[in-house]
């Protein structure tokens, strides 16, 4: 297993376009911790590119974001990047899906040796019109950006376990402020949905 | 499952005082205006069911503590 950690990120829609948009900070975070990372991005998540890239370089962190059910996940324009049948490939990594619903069943059955972090439930967010741009819209923002604190805390160095809690006590950070903002209340449920229904499994203790 | 009309009238109620800036992404369902999830929620389709379990999760977090407690931890 190599120090390296892959992103699939596929950009076809509004949805994949923000997660994308927030998975790349993280590539800035790998590098200035000097480890190497593989970007799969748009058009270039193609399931045997990924997959041959898995083979070969035996990643230890895998990033997927894209559109999930509970026993698949999407690659680019709803091609199957990864589904149940892959447990073998995904053996000993350590993997977190910014995607909704594999927590419910996929999680739970490919993890083997390695740890999952996801969501049982939709992963959800609102996007502000007026802005139109992950780049500049703060109420994605409210809402995206905490789960980025899993991959920079695994990057540094924390268990799977410390990286998962402290995603969580950022959307609790990001709850208290918009409530003290007297933000709209759909903001406060949205991180609520995604922060009860985050999950970990497998080796909460392994390190990336 | 399928849900009374009174909870689809709270849900459509609280739905209506979103700013109309703001649009909800539920994954590959896409991503929906206050109008448009009003109409989901009428119609209790995959995304109005989604949202009806999202707010009345939220309202029992919150009516009974669970909420409040998170929150301070």
């Amino acid at each position: 297993m190599n120090k390296i950690i892959l992103l699939t990120r596929p950009e076809h829609d509004t949805a994949t376009s923000y997660i994308s948009y927030y998975a790349g900070l993280t590539i800035k975070q790998a590098r200035d911790h000097s480890i190497a990372c593989k970007d799969f991005h748009g058009k270039e998540v193609i399931v045997q590119e990924v997959h041959k890239f898995i083979i070969k370089q035996q990643p230890k962190l895998l990033f997927l974001n894209g559109h999930g059910s509970p026993e698949e996940i999407e690659g680019n324009k709803g091609d199957i990047l990864f589904s149940i049948k892959d447990k073998q490939l995904l053996k000993d990594k350590i993997i977190y899906a910014r995607s909704c619903n594999l927590g419910a069943k996929f999680g739970k059955e490919i993890v083997d040796n390695g740890s999952f972090i996801g969501y049982k439930v939709p992963f959800v967010f609102y996007t502000d019109t007026i802005q139109g741009n992950p780049a500049k819209d703060k109420v994605a923002n409210a809402i995206i950006e905490p789960t980025n604190e899993i991959i920079n805390s695994l990057l540094k160095g924390n268990t799977a376990v410390v990286a998962h809690e402290r995603s969580k006590a950022s959307m609790r950070k990001n709850m208290n402020r918009l409530l003290s903002e007297g933000a709209p209340m759909i903001l406060i449920e949205a991180l609520w949905n995604n922060h009860e229904g985050q999950v970990i499994y497998g080796d909460e203790k392994i390190t990336f | 499952m399928t849900y009374s009309k009174d909870i689809k009238q709270l849900v459509k109620a609280r739905i209506s005082v979103m700013p109309s800036n703001l649009k909800l992404s539920v994954g590959n369902h896409g991503t929906f205006s206050k109008e448009e999830l009003i109409d989901c929620v009428e119609k209790e389709n995959m995304v109005g069911k989604e949202v009806i379990r999202m707010q009345m999760d939220f309202i029992k977090a919150l009516t009974s503590g669970r909420l409040m407690d998170t929150l301070n931890q």
